[in-house]
């Protein structure tokens, strides 16, 4: 069933990454949809209260009852370069115009999601390396 | 393998060389004694029939040779044995160069040499475990020309680390003498960035009661993990995916994309 929902973000995968945007965006006051697959984590989201669809994020079918068409943004989070990809193709297929974030594991894939139409690129593992070198570097 | 295990196995190796070497000129010297043997009879054989047909007025090589074709000064009977004996001895020099090149092999010439120039360092960082974040890490030190030293155990990645013309220690950073060949009491800070939360932990606890004012900084999968590394003394404890997860949050709100909702509205 489509939700009824607009300028908000979809947060597709509902892992360690996908929980922290969730938390982020609950924070700033931000409307958001969930699309999970897996049945367990879906159950946890509803007991959260969240909104949630019960779906695949790389299928069509699942952005659009996400309501994507008036979505502000795409937050892409699931563990698997591949699916990120065609996630990203996907939604940006749906909604030319839609903000889309993802994550990548390898710093050879962040070119091709950019190439696929994602607007911002997150390696996790730059990140952490980040945050240690001024660790390191501070005085 | 255990260190003294390792250390075991390459004297053994030396041992076997010295012995090989020693044995080498008694082999030596019994190949010519036997060459000396069935050769110098038979020369005198040969002379001694030369001289007695000689002798009688017999042309020795028209009766001999025409038996005998064997028999005949221009062909050396043991020309076969010499040969033999010049193939021993190259299979016996060629093994030998092949225990020289392992036993070369396993002493890891590099190894020790990163280990001579680790003894130098103070002040340096120690990277424990080269994995992706260490990848980045390690590569952001040098170009902030800051020193340090990788310690890991699996070697293709020591390979990497070496041909990187990074220094190294070869070990599990979970063991004292890894850490201590890694100058970690004269060390500025130290990263644990393996993927195993367990290892990390373990080597955090190693680490601070080697040098209790080591900046430790570790990497951890799991955010329950978090307080443990502290706990046990890490200053800092990132999660890679938490951090990329509030990057992306951050991100999303600040980068205008969506309109944020006042409180109370």
């Amino acid at each position: 069933m489509k939700l009824q929902i607009s300028d908000h973000v979809i947060v597709c995968g509902y892992g360690t990454v996908g929980e922290k945007v969730v938390e982020t965006l609950i924070g700033k006051g931000i409307r958001f949809i969930i699309v999970e697959n897996d049945p367990q984590k879906v159950e946890r989201i509803k007991e959260l209260g969240y909104n949630v669809v019960n779906g695949d994020a790389t299928s069509s079918k699942s952005l659009k009852e996400a309501s994507i068409e008036t979505a502000k943004a795409v937050a892409i989070a699931m563990d698997n370069d591949a699916k990120d990809l065609f996630a990203v193709l996907t939604a940006r297929d749906l909604n030319p115009k839609t903000f889309i974030a993802t994550r990548a594991n390898d710093s050879f894939v962040k070119e091709k999601l950019v190439e696929a139409g994602a607007d911002y690129v997150v390696l996790p593992q730059k990140s952490a390396s980040k945050e240690i070198l001024n660790e390191i570097l501070k005085k | 393998m255990a260190e003294g295990g390792a250390e075991e196995i390459r004297f053994g190796w030396f041992l076997l060389f010295i012995l090989l070497l020693l044995s080498l000129i008694p082999i030596l010297i019994t190949f010519n004694v036997v060459y000396a043997i069935f050769h110098s009879p038979y020369e005198s054989l040969y002379t001694i029939a030369y001289v007695f047909f000689n002798a009688n007025g017999v042309d020795p090589f028209a009766s001999v040779s025409r038996a005998l074709p064997a028999f005949s000064s221009n062909f050396d009977m043991l020309t076969s044995l010499v040969i033999i004996d010049g193939l021993v001895r190259i299979v016996v020099i060629g093994f030998l160069i092949s225990i020289f090149v392992q036993l070369i092999t396993n002493i890891d010439i590099r190894s020790k040499l990163s280990l001579f120039k680790a003894r130098r360092l103070r002040s340096h960082v120690i990277i424990a475990g080269y994995y992706d974040v260490a990848e980045d890490v390690c590569k952001s030190l040098k170009d902030h020309n800051v020193d340090f030293i990788v310690i890991e155990d699996d070697e293709k990645k020591l390979e990497i680390v070496q041909n990187l013309g990074y220094k190294f220690v070869k070990g599990d950073f979970t063991k004292d003498s890894a850490l201590k060949d890694a100058m970690v009491d004269k060390a500025k800070a130290i990263v644990f960035s393996s993927k195993d939360d367990y290892r990390n932990l373990f080597g955090v606890v190693t680490a601070h009661y080697l040098n209790s004012k080591i900046k430790i900084i570790s990497k951890a999968s799991q955010e329950n993990s978090v307080t443990k590394m502290h706990r046990a003394g890490a200053v800092l404890c990132v999660v890679p995916e938490i951090l990329a997860g509030i990057e992306v949050g951050e991100y999303i709100s600040n980068a205008g994309a969506v309109p944020v909702r006042k409180i109370g509205v």
